[in-house]
């Protein structure tokens, strides 16, 4: 307990922190310091690594066979992949609400007394206590205070996110990270979830993850914005929004898209049959000046990964290779000065 | 219409027709062991134990093959319980992390799973031998604890397997160890399921004849403790059917019309417990 003390701040910062699955680089190097009792927010585009990164605050990753990881992450300036690290204290320290609301088999009350149960707490009066004031906290505790015994499950969406939050609370933890924890919901319950997060902030380091702009411009004090796993720019939250160093995040947060290699032409390849792809690409090619750039979209990463190398052997620029969504790959090719054919 | 309507509504017939057969044949079963036993089905058939001549007529009942069938069941299923569930948990891919033994412990789980229950009989009694045990219901209980594990290991660790990895999640986020997750938070996800299983391994447990005609024995007298011997219901079955005499043929319909009353009884009874549990699952 005493160690615990000791270790005052809950800042987190990462020092060139890179996530891989496998051959996947999903977090590309990064740096940044998420001051304490302040909300950042992450500001991502679907897909491009912001689970990830939560998942690697709350060690997570640990579940994942193939993920590894280089650089440091520091959670209150103690290193947290480091191997004399207590995973289960660290979780204890770091609440976590996922994007739907994930409450236990189990009822209300029991739900909330679940972690002080784990860690200890075993009188029925304390646990009452923490119940309560837990509850009180999340704004919860008038709407079920007649039916604690209820199952979880019998609440609305918006409730049981909610009764994760008192649950997250319930193990006294200094960060709270926050996985677009309104996503599921409906605006007034989102409203309501973001009103308590504006209040948790002054006593959590809160994380949370978003793609809605407008949430995170509202309730956050400092702000991160990560593109395909790359931190494009970080800051406080009023000068990020306001006046963006970056173009990609001047874009991003007026809801424009951005591109760094303008597009010439395009090449769905999606719905061909790989034989073709090569061919068609060619072809497509065949009909650009050099210089231009053509954006192919194809179909799982052998694919792309073939074709990318194909067209890179007839002596095409390839400029990038990255997945879009789903299965879907992106290819930016640049046509080169000698014709192929 | 063309070959696949066609193809399409013979298919639906044939599985119907499999279906009528099926509800017939068990029809025909509960059928005849109630048009049989029902008469030979006295008060005295379930409240006494067998009376001198009891196999060639004479008076008494079947109790003893009821309280020890009871006790060899319940005993076995506990057993197993206690054994299948730690070796469900730890074949989960948690703990296995998809290692070559979990692979090897499931392909013997599913050789064993098809040994005949004689043979767990024969090893029983080995087993027994070897112990200095004579025919118990302790010896009894052991090997039909052996008979169910293999199904008990696999049904459990199949329930377990199919709970989402998102109702885990929020129990260790909160620092909870994979032990504290599994026995607090998934066990509840999982109990009705659970139960089923255990429900499974009970009837195959107390319909059981074969492991237990070496191993537990039989007798005319309630057992009184584990290291004596004890009267199963199938066994008493097996032995009234065996009988010359028509009197004592109806009287093992009217035991197995009590095996499958107590099997009845116990599958409502799991029912209603597992729907007690079943309102806190989060789907």
């Amino acid at each position: 307990m005493d160690r615990e003390k000791r270790q005052i701040g809950s800042e987190v910062s990462l020092r060139d922190f890179s996530l891989y699955f496998g051959n996947t680089h999903v977090l590309k190097g990064l740096s940044v310091d998420m001051p304490q009792k302040k909300l950042t927010s992450v500001i991502v585009p679907s897909g491009c690594g912001k689970t990830s990164l939560l998942r690697c605050l709350n060690r997570f990753v640990d579940f994942e066979p193939d993920a590894r990881i280089t650089g440091r992450a520091a959670v209150g300036g103690q290193d947290i992949f480091s191997p004399d690290v207590d995973v289960t204290m660290l979780r204890k320290k770091i609440g976590m609400l996922s994007q739907k609301p994930m409450p236990l088999p189990m009822s209300i009350y029991e739900n909330v007394a679940y972690g002080p149960k784990l860690h200890g707490v075993g009188r029925r009066g304390a646990l009452d206590g923490i119940v309560k004031e837990k509850l009180v906290l999340a704004d919860l505790w008038e709407e079920v205070k007649g039916r604690l015994d209820a199952p979880a499950g019998v609440l609305s969406i918006g409730q049981q996110q909610r009764l994760c939050i008192a649950r997250a609370l319930s193990v006294e933890p200094e960060i709270i990270l926050a996985d677009e924890p309104t996503s599921a919901l409906d605006p007034i319950a989102t409203a309501r979830i973001e009103e308590l997060l504006m209040r948790l902030k002054k006593n959590y380091t809160v994380v949370l993850a978003t793609h809605n702009i407008s949430q995170a411009k509202k309730v956050s004090d400092y702000a991160m914005h990560l593109y395909y796993g790359e931190l494009v720019e970080a800051g406080w939250a009023k000068e990020l929004f306001d006046t963006p160093k970056h173009p990609r995040t001047h874009a991003y947060i007026h809801g424009q898209s951005y591109e760094e290699h303008a597009i010439d032409a395009e090449l769905d390849l999606c719905s061909r049959i790989p034989s073709q792809s090569y061919v068609e690409a060619r072809r497509k090619l065949s009909k650009m000046r050099a210089g231009q750039v053509l954006r192919i979209c194809a179909l799982d990463r052998a694919k792309a990964g073939r074709l990318a190398t194909g067209l890179k052997n007839d002596g095409h620029g390839i400029l990038r290779t990255r997945k879009i969504e789903g299965d879907r790959w992106e290819i930016l090719v640049r046509k080169e000065e000698e014709d192929q054919e | 219409m063309g070959f696949a309507k066609l193809a399409d509504t013979a298919l639906m017939r044939i599985g119907q027709l499999c279906l009528f057969l099926m509800l017939l044949s068990l029809l025909l079963i509960v059928g005849i062991v109630v048009l049989r036993g029902a008469p030979a089905l006295t008060a005295e058939m379930i409240t006494q134990t067998p009376k001198g001549g009891f196999y060639l007529g004479g008076g008494g009942g079947v109790l003893n093959a009821i309280v020890g069938s009871l006790c060899l069941a319940f005993g076995a299923v506990i057993l197993a319980m206690v054994a299948a569930l730690p070796i469900a948990v730890v074949l989960q891919k948690e703990y296995s992390r998809g290692a070559e033994w979990a692979r090897i412990a499931r392909f013997a789980l599913d050789l064993l799973w098809g040994i005949p229950s004689i043979v767990y009989g024969a090893f029983g009694f080995l087993l027994m031998v070897w112990l200095g045990w004579g025919m118990s219901l302790g010896a009894g209980i052991v090997t039909l604890a052996l008979v169910i594990l293999p199904v008990m290991v696999r049904t459990m660790e199949e329930v377990l397997a199919s709970i989402p990895r998102s109702v885990m999640e929020p129990s260790f986020a909160l620092g909870a160890t994979r032990l504290e997750t599994i026995s607090m938070a998934i066990t509840r996800q999982a109990l009705p399921a659970l139960s089923v299983a255990c429900l499974l391994a009970f009837g195959r447990a107390i319909g059981d004849a074969a492991s237990v005609l070496f191993t537990a024995g039989y007798t005319d007298y309630i057992p009184g403790s584990l290291s004596e011997p004890a009267a199963s219901l199938p066994l008493a079955v097996f032995f009234q059917l065996g009988s010359p005499g028509k009197e004592v043929q109806d009287r093992a319909y009217a035991s197995a019309l009590i095996l499958l009353a107590v099997v009845l009884a116990i599958t409502l009874l799991a029912r209603r417990l597992g729907g007690r549990f079943e309102k806190s699952i989060i789907r």
